[in-house]
């Protein structure tokens, strides 16, 4: 008896034909991925970073934006008509991405140009808090933005705008001015968001537990099965909106970032939502646009 | 047309700009709303249902993409609450199409199955036919233990009603003393929207040029990456969904740091945990003892 040397035996050369195809396709695909995988890795930094070069803001890296007076930004609003818009938000909701305090001043300036586009209801969010913190120092600029208004009325003896009563639906200030209309601004934060609607059911449920017939609440707040209208009541009474009809109808988000950062998800159900360069890089001709933007778009309500 | 396309028809440009991608994240988790069908068929001079049927197959196109790119969960919004006010004839040819497509699922049990695919059906259930009921609960309970992928319909669904859902049963489990007050958080609430554990949502994305969200995961979109295309939904391509990853990659990097309160560890004490733990899984299975009930009348319905 021949014992082969072959140890797979004769029937097992085939097989083993078989194994060493798919094992040479192996590393041939393994050298492959090895010379194909820097490449690969290079071509997606190349095309991150030619979008960052297209995307790239000068103005954020000295910090700083270059804006005319205030004075020539009202001038400039003023002579635009109206009519030129098909129509404009009666709430708008400005969104800051990456928001810093010095920037303040700014954002007075943005609900400046609002009211001069007969804008009257403005929510104001960014994701950290800091201008609902600073809501004092945001009263205090727009109250010095409105009276540099007013003098330069008097001073070129140009009629602009009449002045309203500035009123902070969350806070409470001394007003300077007595108009005949009021600019009712909003400062949220994070808090008010999805938080902002855990506090309202937690609220609600207190109010079930805590509720008599003569303290007042109303006889939902008796029901076990709270209705909607009762639900949708807390949560704009949570926000500082309860006295106000409409959702914002647009959303200006400044910070070159795709995204809402958590602004009151309960209130955005038909807003529209423009994406605008960093506060530092925005101007007065890009929040024109967007509302250039805005008026002519369609409303379609699901039917 | 079945749900999800067999053959993958990608060309090898679009692998290798896929291959490149990957070097980057890929979304785990995407939700679609897919505008532009009627637009799309008066375009073509079709009738709109017809342009509702083509939606349809792009949907199917976009299902077998998101499976080759390494999508794993897909939300797609298929009929709102406020479409039931469009005409009788639009809304009873969307529910005949419902009807034809969720069986079309059923009788695809087997490649289902094959390819793992999990499907979710999120919507007010009350407000959907009984016929239709019962087909979509038995895709649910047909494919419950499926790992590999997640498809969630939002049918009959508002992000309003969802969320209002969700604060009712939360506020029932206040009441039964389920859970406590301290209990009650942004993420138990979120969990109470689903029947099944969801990912969080990665991007939204919505086609045909509008810039809004009409009342489409209000709640999980809040810190996620929003992408807005002007292609009509049955015009979408492949290309359009990997410049959908690519801005996802890109913003992704600038909502990183985002420190929201309801996103951070907080310290939480394990009891409080299995409360919240029991509360979710106990209205889980009040919920799919329903679907099963719904389920198990198919054999008698048809």
């Amino acid at each position: 008896m021949v014992h082969s040397t072959n140890s797979l035996g004769p029937q097992k050369p085939f097989l083993a034909q078989v194994s060493r195809e798919k094992c040479s396709k192996y590393i041939m695909s393994s050298y492959l991925e090895l010379f194909l995988g820097p490449i690969k890795v290079l071509a997606w930094l190349i095309l991150h970073f030619i979008w960052k070069i297209k995307k790239f803001e000068f103005q954020t890296l000295f910090r700083k934006s270059w804006e005319p007076s205030i004075y020539t930004e009202i001038k400039t609003l003023a002579q635009i008509s109206k009519e030129d818009f098909r129509k404009l938000p009666q709430h708008l909701a400005l969104v800051f991405h990456n928001f810093e305090e010095e920037q303040l001043l700014k954002v007075a300036r943005i609900i400046t140009w609002a009211w001069m586009m007969d804008i009257h209801i403005i929510s104001v969010y960014d994701e950290k808090g800091i201008i609902k913190t600073n809501a004092s120092r945001m009263h205090k600029f727009i109250t010095t933005l409105l009276e540099e208004v007013q003098a330069a009325q008097s001073a070129k003896n140009l009629k602009i705008k009449d002045l309203p009563s500035l009123k902070f639906c969350n806070f409470t200030f001394n007003n300077k001015f007595e108009g005949n209309y009021t600019l009712k601004i909003v400062l949220l934060g994070e808090d008010d968001g999805k938080q902002g609607i855990v506090s309202v059911t937690k609220d609600l449920f207190q109010k079930g537990l805590n509720y008599r017939p003569t303290n007042g609440l109303s006889e939902a707040f008796n029901n076990k099965a709270l209705d909607f209208v009762t639900w949708e009541t807390a949560i704009n009474k949570n926000v500082g909106l309860d006295w106000c009809d409409t959702e914002p109808e647009l959303m200006m988000v400044f910070g070159n970032v795709n995204s809402t950062l958590g602004f009151l998800p309960w209130h955005i159900r038909l807003t529209e939502i423009h994406w605008l360069p960093t506060l530092y890089a925005s101007t007065c001709a890009s929040f024109l646009e967007s509302l250039q933007k805005f008026s002519s778009c369609e409303r379609r309500v699901g039917a | 047309m079945s749900w999800i396309k067999d053959q993958d028809d990608r060309s090898w440009v679009q692998k290798l700009c896929t291959a490149v991608l990957k070097q980057g994240l890929i979304p785990q988790h995407v939700g679609f709303i897919l505008d532009g069908n009627r637009r799309y068929a008066r375009g073509q001079n079709l009738q709109t249902v017809e342009g509702h049927r083509k939606g349809f197959e792009k949907l199917s196109d976009t299902l077998r993409w998101c499976l080759d790119l390494g999508i794993t969960e897909v939300t797609v919004f298929v009929f709102s609450i406020e479409n039931f006010k469009r005409s009788e004839e639009e809304v009873s040819g969307l529910m005949k199409l419902a009807k034809e497509k969720f069986q079309k699922l059923l009788d695809e049990e087997e490649n289902l199955m094959n390819e793992g695919v999990c499907v979710q059906i999120v919507g007010d259930w009350s407000l959907v036919p009984e016929d239709l009921r019962i087909l979509m609960a038995k895709a649910m309970y047909m494919t419950r233990n499926n790992t590999r992928a997640k498809l969630n319909v939002a049918f009959a669904y508002t992000s309003r009603n969802e969320i209002t859902r969700g604060m009712k049963l939360i506020h029932q489990g206040l009441l039964d003393g389920s859970i406590l007050e301290d209990d009650v958080d942004c993420k138990l609430l979120e969990e109470s929207f689903y029947i099944l554990p969801s990912k969080p949502l990665d991007i939204l994305v919505r086609t045909s040029g509008e810039k809004r969200l009409s009342d489409f995961l209000l709640w999980q979109s809040a810190e996620t990456v929003l992408c807005f295309t002007n292609v009509l939904w049955p015009e979408f391509t492949y290309w359009h969904l990997l410049s959908v990853v690519f801005q996802f990659q890109i913003d992704k990097r600038n909502l990183m740091h985002l420190n929201l309160k309801a996103n951070d560890l907080q310290v939480t004490d394990l009891a409080m945990e299995q409360r919240q733990h029991k509360f979710i899984e106990k209205i889980r299975q009040q919920q799919w003892k329903i679907i099963a009930d719904d389920a198990s009348r198919i054999n008698s319905s048809l």
